[in-house]
């Protein structure tokens, strides 16, 4: 046997021992980072002996970073909804706070004054009673207003992030698809890209996968591409297309178009945001609406049938409603529609549509009931229509209108935020039925109080007070079940970080072992070629 | 099983993370005595707390309007007392002095005391408890009655809430109570009478007053007795009110009241798994593996 594959095999050694400290202390160099998965390295004896080839392999099992990366977008969703409904519950204050209290309070101060009417104290008291809940009304309407403008800086914040984040990607596809030379450098790109995908995840809900050149594509939405090899596309917000005008999500397609993907949106942050405002803040104050517009119908309506000690009878107790009109963020038209009040006595607080079926006809529809006032109308512009103690003006505006545009008419909405004592004194508290009868006559402060204990809400089924106990449990129901989500979510995401750590992290303990196994190596390689350089000089010597 | 250092850390980082979270809202319970704080604690009782705190306030409304009306009831009470004592009196002279025995002379100074019975029953008419009068009807800011006994007043009953949905009639009216409205007798035409048969010394006249003026005693009397049934019944009302805020106070406090023993050894328990897992923390990071052993 010839002296020199010895030392060739020795010098093979020595580059296997180096290359495996390298690793050692790449790995050694990562212990305290999450994303890194451990590295290992694979050598390989060929035939004639020595060790010519080796290779380094990422630990990663593939299975658990899917999972992750689907548990990602539920942990996402529940962090977002979590923080944004503890908000919402927080509104509805303490059990002893709140509308419902003020409620409370407000009309046994009405029970009071029938109880003594001929007192300036107790009339008095109403009268800051009512402020007081006016006030309250004031403040949950317009803290859950802020939630909703809160949720609208969050949502274009998350958008730019998960722009960045793909930005990123499509640079990692491109780095990883130049340099993928086997030696374990892309691994960490890999890693980093792996990362980045769950963190998007963590924003909204993605599919995705790894082509044959290493890429991998980025699906929002439920098939609209975010990344694609070194492209990406950008997600934007999209302008409102219902009445509500807040923002839904569009991706911007190559040709420049958006593609509204909101409703498609269910998962990460961007989905929990969406969810907690849509679902949960904008019906509450929906219904908090509600119920202020029905105290200052029904309280009015009683109120303005009494007689104050002045003698003075028709006062409104509350600022009296107003008609709104919203029209739709989709419209395509230019013709208006105004509203107002003609007959408070025929109101019925629904809300009602206008829907253009052509240019020259319209429908009323009653949304609340879900039924059509009258259909095929013909359009003029200036036109009046009166639909139950509202009058509509339809008239061209900027243009005239289109097919399709629709226009909703409220006499209830944003009433929490615009009620307002307009009573002017205590002197006009409507107590009397009968104006000669002051300053003892309480029949009429009698009938006020009665209207806590009506059901006055959804169709006779609730009184005000009992509605607002409701708008306040759902929220808190909804946090509660967020909360209980959250914490079992964290487990999960605890367990299959472990786990992936138990695979793709490093162990110290491990990386010591064989630091101490190369060196080894390193000083037996090392050996190996002074025993064969001795031999050869032996040789040498018996020349 | 291999356990690298990093999940080390994280599981000791997560379970110190729940612990502080539990033993913050524990130490938030403790220090307010309450289990239900915000809804997230347990949005169903919340829900109940605020409807029950609803009703609460109601019924302590409720016992207001009741304090009130009593206070009123219980003057009307004495005020009927003193009119029947001036309407006995009345009757008492009349019987004397329908006797042939008085003169003239005596029948006229009585006379001045019956004019007197006269003012004292005015008076009583117009009693009023904080500048109300009792007796006007609705119009509690009128004198019911002038000098001569005419009435002013109107015949207003209010009725005042004592429960949900339920009220009950409080006042008596002037005109009911002396004026003999609805088929009754005018004690004030009687006083009147009596007074002036007294002064022209008409014993006919005198003795015609005797049994209206019984009547009208006992017309009062009736409207003392009405009066006594209002305030028993308004007894009666407020104990059930007291019955149904203590049952409230109970459904309340066992909606949203904290249980302090459980509460504070779950705090000793989770404070000390925090220590515990703290302490795990600070070996870990402190940090034995073999590199140390190896250098």
């Amino acid at each position: 046997m010839a002296l020199s594959p010895i030392m060739d095999m020795g010098r093979q050694g020595i580059s296997a021992a180096r290359a495996g400290l390298q690793l050692v202390s790449r790995n050694v160099a990562n212990a305290s980072n999450p994303e890194y998965s451990r590295q290992e390295i694979f050598f390989q004896s060929p035939s004639q002996g020595g060790v010519r080839t080796w290779t380094v392999r990422s630990l990663v099992d593939d299975f658990i970073e899917t999972r992750l990366t689907r548990e990602n977008e539920t942990q996402g969703r529940l962090e977002a909804e979590r923080r944004l409904v503890s908000e919402a519950g927080a509104v509805f204050g303490s059990t002893d706070t709140g509308v419902e209290a003020s409620l409370s309070q407000f009309f046994a101060a009405v029970s009071s004054v029938a109880t003594t009417p001929d007192s300036d104290v107790t009339r008095s008291t109403l009268l800051f009673q009512g402020d007081a809940l006016v006030s309250e009304f004031q403040r949950e309407a317009a803290a859950l207003r802020d939630l909703t403008a809160q949720t609208a800086t969050e949502l274009d914040a998350t958008i730019a992030r998960v722009n960045q984040l793909a930005e990123d990607i499509a640079k990692l596809n491109q780095a990883i698809g130049v340099s993928d030379n086997g030696d374990g450098s892309v691994g960490q790109l890999r890693d980093q890209r792996a990362s980045l995908v769950k963190e998007v995840a963590g924003l909204m809900d993605i599919n995705t996968f790894e082509d044959g050149n290493g890429n991998t594509t980025v699906f929002v939405g439920g098939g609209t591409p975010l990344v694609e090899g070194s492209n990406h596309y950008t997600l934007a917000l999209a302008s409102a297309t219902g009445y509500d005008p807040y923002a839904g999500i569009a991706v911007i397609t190559p040709g420049g178009a958006r593609v509204d993907i909101t409703s498609r949106v269910t998962g990460g942050a961007l989905g929990g945001l969406i969810r907690v405002r849509d679902q949960v803040i904008l019906p509450a104050m929906a219904d908090l609406d509600r119920v202020a517009a029905t105290l200052t119908l029904e309280f009015n309506r009683v109120h303005g049938q009494g007689f104050g000690l002045d003698g003075s009878t028709g006062n409104d107790f509350f600022s009296p409603l107003n008609a709104t009109t919203t029209a739709a963020g989709a419209n395509t038209g230019g013709a208006d529609v105004t509203a107002s009040v003609i007959d408070t006595s025929l109101l019925t607080l629904d809300d009602y549509e206008v829907v253009f079926t052509s240019a020259g006809q319209f429908d009323i529809q009653n949304l609340t009931q879900g039924t059509a006032v009258s259909t095929g109308n013909a359009y003029t512009s200036g036109m009046t229509v009166d639909v139950d103690g509202v009058r509509l003006t339809l008239a061209d505006g900027t243009g005239t209108p289109q097919a399709g545009d629709t226009f909703r008419i409220s006499t209830t909405h944003d009433q929490a935020l615009n009620i307002r004592r307009v009573l002017a004194g205590t002197d006009q508290v409507a107590a009397a039925q009968d104006p000669a009868a002051v300053p003892g006559d309480n029949r009429n402060a009698l009938a006020l109080s009665a209207l806590e204990t009506t059901n006055l809400m959804d169709g006779g089924a609730l009184t005000v007070g009992e509605k607002t106990a409701q708008i306040a449990s759902r929220v808190g129901l909804e946090q509660q079940s967020v909360e209980q989500a959250y914490t079992a979510q964290g487990l999960i995401m605890e367990g299959l970080n472990a786990r992936r750590a138990e695979i793709s992290s490093v162990s110290l303990d491990e990386e010591a072992t064989k630091l101490i196994q190369y060196q080894h190596a390193f000083e037996a390689s090392a050996r190996m070629i002074r025993v064969a350089d001795e031999l050869m000089q032996t040789l040498l010597n018996m020349v | 099983m291999r356990v690298p250092d990093i999940s080390l850390k994280d599981t000791a980082l997560f379970n110190m993370a729940r612990e502080s979270v539990r033993v913050a809202r524990l130490n938030a319970q403790i220090s307010s005595g309450r289990r239900v704080l915000s809804p997230i604690d347990d949005a169903v009782a919340y829900a109940r707390a605020k409807s029950l705190r609803g009703v609460l306030t109601a019924t302590a409304q409720y016992q207001d309007n009741i304090d009130r009306a009593q206070a009123r009831l219980s003057v009307t009470e004495t005020t009927l007392a003193s009119m029947e004592d001036v309407l006995a009196r009345a009757k008492e002279i009349a019987l004397e002095q329908a006797n042939p025995t008085y003169d003239a002379t005596q029948r006229a100074t009585i006379a001045q005391e019956v004019q007197h019975l006269l003012d004292n029953l005015v008076a009583l008419g117009n009693t009023r408890v904080e500048g109300q009068h009792l007796f006007a009807g609705y119009l509690t800011d009128t004198a019911p009655f002038d000098a001569a006994g005419n009435y002013a007043g109107d015949s207003g009953v209010r009725s005042i809430e004592v429960a949900d949905g339920v009220q009950v009639a409080e006042n008596l009216t002037g005109d009911q109570v002396l004026k003999g409205a609805g088929g009754g007798v005018d004690a004030f035409a009687l006083l009147t009478q009596l007074r002036d048969a007294l002064t022209i010394n008409d014993v006919a006249a005198v003795a015609a007053t005797i049994d209206p003026l019984q009547a009208a005693g006992e017309q009062v009397t009736r409207s003392r007795m009405t009066t006594g049934f209002r305030l028993n019944s308004l007894e009666t009302h407020r104990s059930n009110l007291e019955e149904t805020a203590f049952q409230t106070q109970n459904l309340l406090s066992g909606a949203e009241d904290l249980d302090y023993t459980s509460a504070v050894s779950e705090l000793v328990q989770r404070q000390n798994s925090l220590d515990v897992a703290r302490t795990v923390l600070a070996r870990i990071l402190g940090g034995t593996s073999v590199m140390s052993l190896i250098g």
